[in-house]
């Protein structure tokens, strides 16, 4: 009995342990912060989108290079390509069918790269939207 | 019979620590990765709000972080960390490793089910073309995949109805594909895993612990039994016939006074000569000499006790151990002690009793089929006389020769305030226990040690042993 006490009293200090690290210092590269705001609706004081298409940078993450192409119309996002997303491992191809699209969605509706990050899919989704800020950056 | 006489523990000789504390504290580090592998599952895994896919995978990625880590405890386990091992025993760390190792098989097959499962939902295949696509096409899940299959195999190898009809050395040999099949396995793991892809202190923290795990395999079931057998240079030094199927064998060594030994203790042995070589056998030792030699007395007919019998002096001796908490460190002060023995069961009590403090006082009970079967009987009574003691033959078919609570109070009186050693055949050892449980002895006081008659049917990660262990603190 006192063995099943040390082992789970163990498990309990081990999990808190891990969760509160976690909870100080996120793992990974910092996420671009995200904005509170921002993410509802097109920001006024954005400077406005030259219409076009522009290629970010190829950008790397631990799964592999991300790398997104936008098209503004009429000064609106209308299009996001996936040039580059990572294949290698089988998490990536998960969160190509199932956090990519969720991700693109909210960046076309908040008209921003500055959205939070899909539950998921974080160095994949942090990368996408640096290489679309890059992108965006080009044509503003 | 041998004429060792009555002996007393020699001042120079190392005792096996016993440290429950220690091991309460590596029980507790054992929970805590435990938890921490949770926690960080809890943090790495996909949002259930994906719908059926997701939560599979979650579970995929549970089952095989969990599988993982139980197979590394496992695996440290069997490494037989002394401190580990001088505590609880070597029947109850194969009786912990043995079911651990059930439920890592079982979360290992329920991980490849349930992560074939999850992107067979996903890109809304059949289970059978997304397991071929899987193995095919990610580089470390074709190996993994073999890997489990041969852990697989040799898991129902260690089934005990399987196990009873193979070799031991053929289950030895199927048992030692764990290790390749568990090194298969865990690339896929660090590469491919959720868990470990961009988590770097994550990754590094269980490698750390795979190489722990390894580093003390290497150091205990390899290293420690190659050193020593080099430091001590043991050898046959007399063979004594004790009666017609049961043979004594002397062995002596150097620097003896290093080798942490208890009686109560066996160890696996291996007579450098043809047909004793391989694989090793489990004795007791019956008696630890003064001058550091080691006696040990087996009951064995066949080639095997043919080939003990005609062992030449000076042929060298490789042992693994000595192993066993069935000493009298795990004895509490202040206890009287029985010691209770059937057949060749007698042999770790025989050198237990070394150990007893002066004034400890003993009685033992040693139930034998016939006179002929009281192994090392005169020499038990001289050293329980000499102690003031008594021994109580029990010579009998065992349905004339019962052990029942009633019998053991008529013949030791306060039997429930003694402290308890049991060894002998597996019924036996039941219905001591159950007997014990019935007088109302505390658990922590009842101390059992498997027997084992020929390593055929030694060790076996089945019943008794989890009985044994279940009556130890």
């Amino acid at each position: 009995m006192r063995r099943i006490r040390a082992l789970s009293g163990g498990a309990a200090v081990g999990a808190a342990a891990v969760l509160a690290g976690h909870t100080l210092a996120p793992a990974g590269p910092s996420a671009p912060a995200p904005d509170a705001t921002g993410a509802a609706s097109p920001d006024a004081t954005r400077p406005r989108l030259a219409d076009g298409t522009a290629t970010g940078p190829l950008v790397e993450t631990p799964y592999g290079p991300v790398q997104i192409r936008v098209t503004v119309a009429a000064g609106t996002i209308t299009e996001i390509t996936e040039v580059k997303l990572p294949s290698e491992h089988l998490h990536s191809r998960w969160i190509r069918a199932n956090l990519v699209p969720q991700l693109r969605q909210h960046v076309l509706t908040a008209q921003s790269a500055d959205v939070d990050v899909v539950s998921g899919a974080t160095f994949t989704g942090q990368g996408y939207l640096s290489s679309l800020q890059a992108a965006l950056d080009q044509l503003s | 019979m041998s004429s060792l006489g009555v002996v007393r523990v020699s001042a120079g000789r190392r005792l096996p620590r016993r440290r429950p504390r220690s091991v309460d504290g590596l029980v507790t580090l054992a929970g805590a990765g435990f938890g921490a592998v949770v926690a960080h599952w809890a943090i790495t895994m996909p949002s259930l709000a994906g719908g059926v896919p997701n939560v599979l995978l979650a579970a995929a990625q549970l089952a095989g972080l969990v599988g993982a880590y139980l197979a590394l405890v496992g695996l440290f386990l069997a490494a037989r960390v002394p401190v580990l091992e001088s505590t609880v025993g070597l029947d109850g760390l194969i009786a912990v490793h043995a079911r651990l190792g059930r439920w890592t098989l079982l979360l290992m097959v329920t991980h490849g089910v349930t992560v074939t499962l999850a992107y067979a939902a996903l890109a809304r295949t059949g289970p059978l073309a997304q397991f071929w696509s899987l193995i095919t096409g990610y580089g470390w899940v074709l190996p993994a995949a073999a890997g489990l299959g041969l852990m697989l195999v040799a898991g129902v190898g260690s089934w005990w109805r399987a196990r009873r009809r193979m070799r031991y050395e053929t289950w030895w040999a199927l048992h030692l594909t764990m290790y390749l099949g568990l090194a298969l396995a865990i690339p896929h793991q660090i590469v491919n895993g959720a868990a470990f892809v961009g988590h770097p202190a994550a990754r590094a923290l269980w490698l750390a612990l795979i190489g722990l795990v390894f580093g003390c395999l290497l150091a205990f079931r390899v290293g420690q039994p190659v050193i020593r057998a080099f430091r001590h240079r043991l050898r046959v030094v007399e063979v004594v016939e004790e009666t017609t199927d049961v043979v004594s064998v002397v062995v002596a060594g150097s620097r003896m006074d290093r080798l942490p030994i208890a009686g109560g203790q066996f160890a696996h042995w291996r007579f450098l000569t043809r047909g004793l070589m391989w694989p090793s056998h489990p004795y007791s030792i019956s008696a630890i000499l003064p001058d550091g030699r080691l006696r040990i007395t087996v009951r064995t007919a066949g080639d095997h006790g043919r080939l003990l019998r005609r062992l030449r002096r000076g042929t060298a001796v490789v042992m693994e151990g000595p192993y066993g908490a069935f000493t009298v460190q795990a004895r509490h002060d202040g206890c009287p002690v029985t010691l209770v023995a059937a057949g060749i069961g007698i042999t770790p009590i025989r050198s237990l009793l070394d150990d007893l403090p002066p004034e400890s006082v003993p009685t033992v009970l040693h139930r034998a089929r016939g006179d002929d079967d009281l192994v090392l009987g005169d020499e038990i009574d001289a050293l329980v006389h000499a102690r003031g003691g008594v021994t109580h033959r029990l010579v009998g078919h065992r349905d004339r020769q019962p052990i029942s609570a009633r019998r053991l109070t008529e013949l030791v009186p306060g039997i429930e305030g003694h402290e308890l050693y049991v060894c002998g055949p597996p019924g036996f050892t039941a219905a001591v226990l159950a007997a014990a449980r019935q007088l109302g002895i505390p658990r922590d006081r009842v101390h059992a040690e498997s027997f084992r008659l020929h390593p055929a049917d030694s060790a076996l990660p089945g019943r008794r042993n989890r009985f044994a262990v279940r009556h130890r603190s």
